[in-house]
């Protein structure tokens, strides 16, 4: 069975660009264009691997990613991985995002081999 | 015999008398000129005695011609004339001995001088021993006396005095070191020869010759040549005072020779009627009131006038410099007074220039322009800053005060060809120096003019400092200006920048995006796979989508961070498009950090300023930036609202957040520069100051209203431009 990615970006030429890529490999994709969108999302997926944006209006990444693990661990479930794609965080945002390991970092522009070979090693 | 002297019928007009009483009377004046001049010198009073006495003498010896009996001739020459004789040679000698300073010390021989004629006047009067009785002649001039043989001792005695006075002078002129006394005692030496020979008139007397005596000629003589010599070294103006007696006497003798003929008319008819005379008395004395009422003053009025003419120039020149800023027109007003009142060959005004340290020809009328600059360490130049006096060249060799700088200014005056030097010194700091020719009628500078030049110098000093001063300032004042709009052009090309670093974040996010999908696309298709045409296709327009995207960014940067050039052009544009502009950039950051911009304007409105749009979108940057980080020290995100709006003459901006406010307490110093609430390190506090500044610049106004807590609105308004009225342009340089 295809592992389940779900990618939380605002911006649709990303959306578009990961969801064809990620397909290509073998993956099913899932997505989201904001933090609210993927509040609500893994209740009804059961996700394997989280990709996400960092800076994106409203709620950023690093919020809705903490909010998720809060709701997953409401229902004793185990965290998610994550890889954060970024052009660039401050180091507020970046040492939160640390707390909620396992996470990898991938800086856009980013080669597609790089992150593909980081999807495939996580879900491994 | 008192009521025949005092019997007027016991005299006649007799022509030969006049020009004795003239020379009595021009001698008078001159000695009352030479006191007047200084009171208290012992010298002008010595002077002074000698004139009286030999006026005395001259005077009453016309009343022995005018005697028409021997009787009445004789009374006169033995108690009066005489009496002036005697008194001559001991006066010359007072005079001679105060005139070498030696006053002091030969006191007694003064005395001594004056009690030996005295008793021959004396022996005379008691004795008849020296005017033998009877023996006073008729001549054809009149009656004169012949001297008996005593007379011979007061003549060798009148000789021992003169060779005294003689000596004396030879052996000061000898001893005399100082070229001015020299010169003075040159003259005084034949001056008194002068006068030996016109005190000895009555010598040819001894061998009855009838020689007319004319020794008034040569005493007039000599004590205008030493009132000359008196006077000329305080002032010169004894040519004026000589002209004037002179004008005195020729109008006077407008009236006595009329009246002389008058009187000769009507004497015979007369001679009988005591009334008939007084009344010829009373008219004299009502013509003689006329004259001195009515004639003299006018003759004083014209000799005087040239003198309140200079009064009336300098005084005009004066109000004239209040007026004068630039130096160059104050230069040539200086000049212009100048040469309208003493007609000078020649004027040269040089001024200091603190930068060659030399002095630089400013202007000059006809004199050589070759001569441009004065070294600042001449000689002359140098000691005149000291003294502070005006130079006249004539006065170098005899005037002992000029003995040190004597050769430097003979180089000085031949280098300028200049015969009088005007220093204008302030503070002992020669300023410049105004050289003047000589006078085209060739006339010499004479004491009022010196007078005059005195004013005109002291009042061209200050004037020439200020100007100095003025355009010094006025200099620097537009070096600084020049700098400051460039330091300011600077600033707020810095503070775009700056702004640009700020928003660099938003701006790498917003590209990165767009080239995360080129990449990534370009790299799937790269891949080698199975070729799908549907996916290839989604794949390139996707990368199509992002470099559109990259190019439109890009052009915005590029559009916000003008170059320099191209940002100090001012010319008529729209302030909503720059408004959009700003904003459209603005919002990459702007939005990451969860503000919205709100703009409210009329589409179909142009809202046409005059301005530098590199400028105004500063301003408009510096404000927007402001709210967000007033909103964003409050809340999380929020919406800043911006309304544009316009009247018949004004395009107003509204910029509001509902930030933090600003505190009462510092409202007013928000626009100072270098003032921030900022931590240290996030801002320079130029910001809000140069906002101000740019738009005063644009002839509008910024204002602020705020309350904390609830946020700050920000208001610009810029002067509309009319539809065919285009205002002035703005000077990009002020």
């Amino acid at each position: 069975m295809a592992k389940k990615i779900l990618v939380i970006d605002d911006e649709e030429l990303i959306i578009k660009s990961l969801r064809k890529l990620l397909e290509k490999n073998g993956f099913a994709v899932f997505i989201a264009k904001n933090g609210q969108d993927a509040l609500v999302m893994p209740e009804e997926e059961n996700f394997d691997l989280i990709i996400a944006d960092i800076r994106m209006p409203g709620m950023n990444g690093v919020e809705t990613v903490e909010s998720i693990n809060e709701n997953l661990k409401k229902r004793n479930l185990k965290k998610i991985p994550i890889i954060f794609i970024t052009g660039y965080a401050d180091d507020a945002i970046k040492q939160k995002a640390e707390t909620l390991k396992p996470v990898a970092y991938i800086y856009k522009p980013f080669d597609i081999e790089e992150l593909v070979n980081k999807v495939k090693e996580i879900l491994k | 015999m008192l009521e025949q002297v005092l019997n007027t019928t016991n005299y006649y007009l007799n022509p030969y008398s006049l020009p004795v009483i003239l020379a009595s009377i021009l001698i008078l004046s001159i000695g009352l000129f030479v006191l007047k001049q200084n009171k208290k010198s012992i010298i002008n009073i010595a002077f002074f005695l000698q004139c009286l006495s030999v006026s005395f003498w001259l005077s009453t010896i016309s009343i022995v011609y005018l005697s028409r009996t021997q009787n009445i001739a004789l009374f006169w020459y033995r108690y009066f004339t005489f009496f002036g004789v005697v008194n001559i040679m001991p006066s010359v000698y007072m005079f001679a001995v105060t005139w070498s300073g030696e006053f002091q010390r030969k006191k007694y021989f003064v005395i001594v001088n004056y009690i030996i004629p005295l008793l021959f006047y004396i022996l005379e009067i008691t004795t008849d021993k020296i005017v033998i009785p009877f023996e006073i002649r008729k001549y054809f001039w009149g009656y004169y006396p012949i001297y008996g043989p005593w007379a011979g001792i007061f003549l060798i005695f009148f000789c021992i005095q003169f060779f005294i006075n003689f000596r004396k002078l030879y052996l000061s002129y000898r001893s005399e070191k100082i070229p001015t006394k020299t010169m003075q005692i040159r003259i005084l030496t034949f001056a008194t020869l002068f006068a030996f020979v016109a005190s000895s008139d009555f010598l040819p007397k001894f061998f009855n010759l009838a020689l007319y005596p004319i020794g008034y000629i040569p005493m007039l003589t000599y004590i205008a040549v030493v009132a000359y010599s008196i006077v000329r070294y305080r002032t010169f103006d004894i040519e004026t005072v000589m002209h004037k007696t002179i004008m005195w006497i020729l109008t006077f003798s407008f009236i006595l020779i009329p009246a002389f003929f008058l009187y000769k008319w009507v004497s015979p008819y007369i001679r009988e009627s005591i009334a008939s005379q007084m009344a010829l008395w009373a008219m004299s004395f009502f013509a003689l009131a006329f004259y001195l009422r009515a004639i003299q003053p006018k003759i004083d009025h014209f000799f005087q006038r040239r003198k309140s003419n200079l009064e009336k120039i300098s005084s005009r020149f004066t109000e004239d410099l209040v007026h004068l800023k630039g130096l160059n027109q104050l230069i040539r007003r200086i000049e212009d007074a100048i040469a309208d009142t003493l007609y000078p060959r020649r004027i040269g005004i040089f001024i200091y220039n603190e930068d060659n340290k030399n002095y630089k020809l400013a202007d000059a009328i006809s004199a050589s322009r070759e001569i441009v600059y004065l070294e600042g360490d001449n000689q002359f130049l140098l000691w005149i800053a000291k003294n502070n006096k005006i130079v006249y060249r004539e006065f170098i060799d005899i005037d002992p005060k000029y003995a040190l700088i004597k050769e430097g200014a003979k180089n000085y005056f031949n280098l300028t060809e200049a015969i009088v030097a005007i220093p204008l010194v302030l503070n002992e700091k020669l300023l410049g120096i105004i050289n003047l020719g000589k006078k085209a009628n060739l006339k010499r500078y004479s004491a009022a003019d010196f007078h005059f030049l005195t004013a005109i110098k002291n009042q061209a000093t200050i004037a020439i400092s200020n100007s100095l001063l003025y355009e010094n300032i006025e200099e620097q004042v537009r070096q600084r200006t020049k700098e400051l709009v460039e330091v300011q052009k600077q600033l707020v090309q810095a503070e775009k920048l700056a702004t640009v670093g700020t928003l660099a974040g938003g701006v790498a996010h917003e590209i990165n995006n767009p080239l995360t999908a080129i990449l990534t696309n370009v790299q799937m298709l790269l891949a080698a796979g199975p070729i799908d045409a549907q996916l290839d296709r989604e794949s390139l327009e996707l990368i199509e989508e992002a470099t559109k995207r990259c190019r439109t960014i890009v052009q915005k940067l590029m559009a916000y961070a003008k170059t320099p050039l191209e940002a100090s052009e001012v010319s008529q544009l729209n302030l909503l498009k720059a408004l959009k502009n700003v904003t459209s950039f603005l919002n990459y950051q702007l939005e990451q950090e969860n503000i919205k911009i709100a703009i409210e304007a009329k589409q179909d409105s142009e809202y046409l300023v005059l301005g530098n749009r590199n400028e105004l979108e500063q301003v408009l940057t510096n404000i927007i930036l402001n709210a967000k980080d007033a909103i964003k020290r409050v809340k999380k995100s929020g919406i800043i609202y911006i309304s544009l709006s316009e009247d018949s003459n004004w395009i107003k901006i509204k910029i509001s957040d509902e930030g933090t406010g600003i505190q009462e307490e510092i409202i007013s110093k928000i626009f100072d520069p270098f003032f921030t609430t900022k931590e240290v390190g996030k801002g320079l506090g130029l910001g809000l100051s140069i906002c101000q500044s740019i738009i005063e610049k644009h002839s509008g106004l910024i204002t602020v209203q705020s309350k904390v807590n609830a946020g700050s609105i920000f208001t610009i308004q810029l002067p509309k431009v009319k539809e065919g009225i285009i205002p002035a342009p703005l000077q990009a340089e002020a």
